[in-house]
């Protein structure tokens, strides 16, 4: 499984560039020895909240955000942090892919589109969150397993949200973003209400017209709509059909003998289907026939409607006494109209 | 949809179009040349029962809907109401208390949930996600019974008598 060696090289990745920051971080560690104090952070960490901007500091810390927003805010503001090229180059083109699994595809543009300077301070921010994930949690060591596992499983979850999220793994590793609550219950409510908005997309390309719909009640609303209309067609085809029942006799035997070709041109696959020759199932048609006309006090919803208003006892003699001569008599006919249908063929 | 050898639209066609034969074998022996509304009516009312059985046959009994619209088929048809009322009443203890529970908790979707629930056979006693991947399926298949039931109304009236 190429997942958990992906995560392996992330976490080689971060112990990589954690060495060169702090080479590159050297110099001004004098001053950040202090902070350090302050913050009880390793001093790369403390060094890079030094460098961001003021309000990030705070969350940083406080929260365990994911990189979007910093993503957001880094391009929104400008930056002047100076640093060598040539590691952060490196640094940035590893977040850039990384993240490129991930669900921050928006993103990415703007971290490409914005100035090298900002790049950097990504880059580097990537794996020092990491560590402040890992640290943070001297707090809260019941959690951190957790966060240990979202910061490797937030690429698995990612990547299974990027491959069609169609399937569902037993455990669900959602990452907190920023400025959302990280308690037990919620974080089930978002992996939730994600599960949901998955199957909202499946349902949305089925329905024609919901693309252009925001929402979620109006294309439930659509959806409704979809099913009603098709469950009416459903019965005007059916009360077609019913109409059509002195003409289509001959018809539908021709669709029997003929089913290979009316099909292709209708649009089925060419594949030729032998014809049946014997009733698989009779018990099928005494049910049917023996309908009953207690479908009244059932109830049923819209999609067993009964619209039978008038329930004549003689038609249920008359079902029963078809009941006999129908499967002796089915294949006889059959026969009979085969040949007529090729007649008319 | 699936392959093309044995996927829904063929495998529905043929059990719908078996099933059609059988009923027009049965009507047309006692009154060929009547056709009163009411005949016609209760002829599409079958039609109707027999697209729905043909193709929750068709799925089998691998989604919740299938086998939900085949109980249901089954008690309209008076198979064994008996048996059919021990099913309804085991589902409705277990499943709905769960379902209630689930529904006081979400307020946001639930109007068109319950409304999503009425119209999805077996709907009733699903929670929402799964009603949701219930619906997608029973969609698909819905729009392949009515393409297929217009390709054979088209085959029916193209042909001249």
């Amino acid at each position: 499984m190429e997942l958990p060696a992906r995560s392996n090289e992330i976490a080689l990745e971060y112990f990589q560039f954690h060495d060169e920051i702090r080479r590159l971080m050297a110099p001004p560690t004098e001053n950040a020895s202090s902070f350090t104090a302050l913050l009880e952070l390793p001093h790369s960490s403390a060094v890079e909240l030094l460098h961001l901007p003021e309000p990030f500091k705070y969350s940083a810390v406080a929260s365990s955000g994911s990189l979007k927003p910093y993503f957001q805010h880094l391009g929104a503001g400008g930056m002047c942090f100076s640093a060598n090229s040539a590691p952060v180059e490196r640094a940035s083109t590893f977040a850039v892919e990384t993240d490129a699994s991930s669900h921050k595809v928006k993103d990415e543009p703007q971290a490409e589109t914005t100035e090298s300077d900002s790049n950097p301070i990504i880059s580097l921010s990537q794996p020092l969150l990491s560590d402040f994930d890992k640290e943070d949690k001297g707090q809260m060591p019941g959690k951190r397993k957790d966060r240990e596992k979202k910061a490797k499983g937030s690429a698995k979850k990612s990547k299974n949200q990027s491959s069609g999220d169609a399937e569902e793994l037993p455990y669900v590793h959602v990452r907190a973003r920023r400025g959302e609550a990280t308690d037990r219950h919620s974080l089930a409510e978002r992996a939730r209400r994600e599960k949901i908005n998955a199957r909202m997309k499946l349902l949305r390309e089925l329905v024609p017209g919901c693309n252009k719909i925001s929402g979620t009640a109006l294309v439930l609303d659509e959806i409704i709509n979809h099913v009603q209309t098709l469950q009416r067609q459903v019965e005007l085809l059916s009360m077609r059909l019913a109409a059509e029942t002195p003409r289509m006799d001959v018809n539908l035997d021709s669709i029997f003998t003929t089913e290979s070709a009316s099909l292709v041109d209708q649009s089925f696959s060419n594949m030729v289907y032998p014809l049946p020759c014997s009733d698989p199932q009779p018990n099928i048609p005494r049910q049917y026939q023996q309908y009953p006309w207690h479908l009244n006090p059932l109830q049923h919803p819209m999609w067993v409607r009964e619209e039978l208003k008038n329930n004549p006892i003689t038609s249920k003699n008359s079902h029963m006494s078809d009941d006999s001569p129908a499967n002796p008599a089915a294949m006889h006919s059959r026969a009979m109209e085969k040949d007529r249908a090729m007649k008319i063929e | 949809m699936k392959t093309p050898s044995n996927s829904i639209k063929r495998r529905f066609a043929l059990k719908f179009l078996r099933t059609l034969v059988r009923i027009r074998k049965s009507t047309h022996q006692p009154s060929p040349s009547q056709s009163s509304t009411w005949e016609i009516r209760r002829r599409a009312q079958r039609i109707k029962l027999a697209a729905y059985s043909s193709m929750a046959r068709t799925v089998g009994s691998k989604r919740a809907w299938s086998r939900a619209l085949t109980m249901k088929l089954r008690a309209a048809m008076g198979n064994r109401p008996w048996s059919m009322i021990k099913q309804e009443s085991k589902k409705m203890t277990r499943r709905k208390l769960i379902a209630k529970r689930k529904r006081h908790m979400e307020k946001d979707l639930n109007s068109g949930v319950q409304e999503l629930r009425r119209l999805v056979p077996g709907g009733q006693w699903m929670d929402p996600l799964s009603l949701m991947q219930e619906t997608a399926h029973f969609l698909r298949c819905l729009e392949t019974q009515v393409r297929v039931m217009r390709s054979i109304v088209a085959e029916g009236e193209g042909f001249p008598c």
